[in-house]
């Protein structure tokens, strides 16, 4: 676990499937597609308006009017589509997408997220924050467990301004991954060398474990 | 004056006669691609003041292509930017604070939505976006098919400024690869739509299946002053 980045990445990989069309936000979620199984092709929209966007452009194969929704000047495979904004948003909206991938300030046990606005910090610009997460079959949250100061980010309610209510199904940090179920979170793995305690012992709500089965380990 | 013409090309000095105070601007774009750099220019230019600007981003970047507009911020002469993503511009934030500016912050796909309900004719939308958020201050909520929703209103403009990749003199144009974003949906938003192109051709010589911007949409076509390839 030297990079505790790439193994958020590698675990949020695990859980795509193959044919999925996904969004990926800026930060771990772009280092997710390194790591997809063989077997495991996914379809990428950035939401300025492309479906079908490739690695970061080189050399020749930059062309300005390419870019993604970080800005990047990028490479689109073979099928790709380019649209408007309004098409973009209305593919999220819509549930078009089976899945959101993004980073977050806050979670809490409620699926409620809080990655736009730390008060007193900046003037908040939403971008499009709000609007990735209201209509993916599945918003998987790839975060540290806790902060940089060691305080724990996913809580009983979150403290920060929010970005959605009820919306994360999904929460894979350097610890563990969490499903949203009926009571609250649910332990789905741990990170090797975690032990459930030390899990629990960094997070802001209980954790129930699951139903059936045993609590899983993470990919290494 | 009907939207019918084979001649749309016009002067600077035209453009910069339609910018008027008080009134409220789309400017297309997404970060840098897509922005009509030429058309910030002349706003920056004229005199209008007392504004009203809508857009997804301003960056403040010298180098920028969205400086000039960004200098219209600064200058004193907006009253109210309605924007989805700001923090390309480092100077909103003690612009906002000394209230020297309104800010009106916007989910990005709520802000495409909310102009292309202004361009069609809609009185308004239901999204979820922003509902339990900071954002849904003051927004009507509508209980509908067993959800709350908030209730977006049209987002109607006097003047749209676009950016094409290619026009015709008719004002048809094309907008290649990401850079469709916001200027495909604002160029029918506005009463009055100026459009600037990389390159403007003789009518006829775009494939009207191609065609993202009729012309029908569009009162005056520039050429643009940007080389950016």
């Amino acid at each position: 676990m030297s990079d505790v980045r790439h193994f958020i990445a590698r675990n949020v990989a695990s859980l795509l499937r193959n044919g999925d069309v996904i969004n990926l936000g800026v930060g771990i979620p772009t280092l997710t597609t390194q790591y997809l199984p063989d077997d495991v092709e996914v379809l990428i929209q950035a939401e300025n308006g492309v479906i079908g966007c490739g690695p970061e452009a080189v050399g020749e194969q930059i062309d300005r009017d390419i870019i993604d929704a970080g800005a990047k000047c990028i490479t689109v495979i073979p099928g790709g589509w380019f649209f408007d904004s309004a098409v973009s948003f209305g593919i999220i909206r819509g549930a078009h997408l089976d899945a959101t991938i993004l980073g977050a300030l806050q979670v809490d046990e409620k699926g409620n997220l809080a990655n736009w606005y730390v008060p007193g910090k900046l003037l908040p610009g939403p971008g499009g924050a709000m609007d990735l997460v209201a209509g993916a079959r599945q918003v998987i949250v790839a975060m540290e467990h806790v902060t940089k100061y060691g305080e724990p980010k996913i809580l009983s309610e979150c403290t920060l301004p929010l970005t959605a209510i009820g919306v994360v199904t999904t929460i894979v940090t350097d610890a563990a991954i969490l499903k949203r179920a009926e009571l609250g979170l649910e332990l789905v793995a741990i990170a090797p060398g975690e032990t459930i305690e030390s899990v629990r012992a960094k997070t802001g709500c209980p954790l129930h474990l699951p139903k059936e089965g045993q609590v899983g380990e993470m990919l290494q | 004056m009907g939207k019918f013409s084979r001649d749309k090309l016009a002067s600077k000095q035209a453009v910069i006669e339609k910018f008027q105070d008080g009134q409220t601007i789309l400017l297309g774009g997404f970060n840098r691609v897509g922005a009509p750099g030429t058309l910030f220019k002349y706003l920056h230019e004229s005199a209008a003041r007392d504004l009203t600007l809508v857009c997804n981003n301003c960056s403040n970047d010298p180098a920028g292509i969205w400086y000039p507009a960004s200098q219209v911020i600064s200058e004193g002469r907006v009253r109210q930017l309605k924007i989805s993503f700001t923090r390309t511009n480092t100077e909103l934030i003690s612009l906002y604070e000394s209230r020297k500016l309104e800010v009106e912050l916007i989910p990005q796909g709520t802000l495409a939505e909310r102009i292309r309900a202004a361009a069609y004719g809609l009185g308004g939308f239901l999204t979820t976006v922003g509902y339990g958020t900071l954002l849904a201050e003051g927004k009507q909520i509508i209980h509908a098919n067993g959800k709350d929703y908030l209730l977006e209103l049209p987002l109607h403009a006097d003047l749209a400024l676009v950016k094409a990749t290619k026009a015709d003199l008719m004002g048809n144009a094309v907008c290649r690869a990401t850079t469709k974003n916001f200027n495909t949906i604002m160029a029918p938003a506005a009463d009055f739509t100026i459009l600037e192109a990389d390159q403007i051709v003789p009518v006829g010589e775009l494939p009207p299946e191609e065609i993202d911007i009729p012309g029908i949409f569009v009162d005056m076509v520039i050429q643009s002053e940007e080389v950016l390839k």
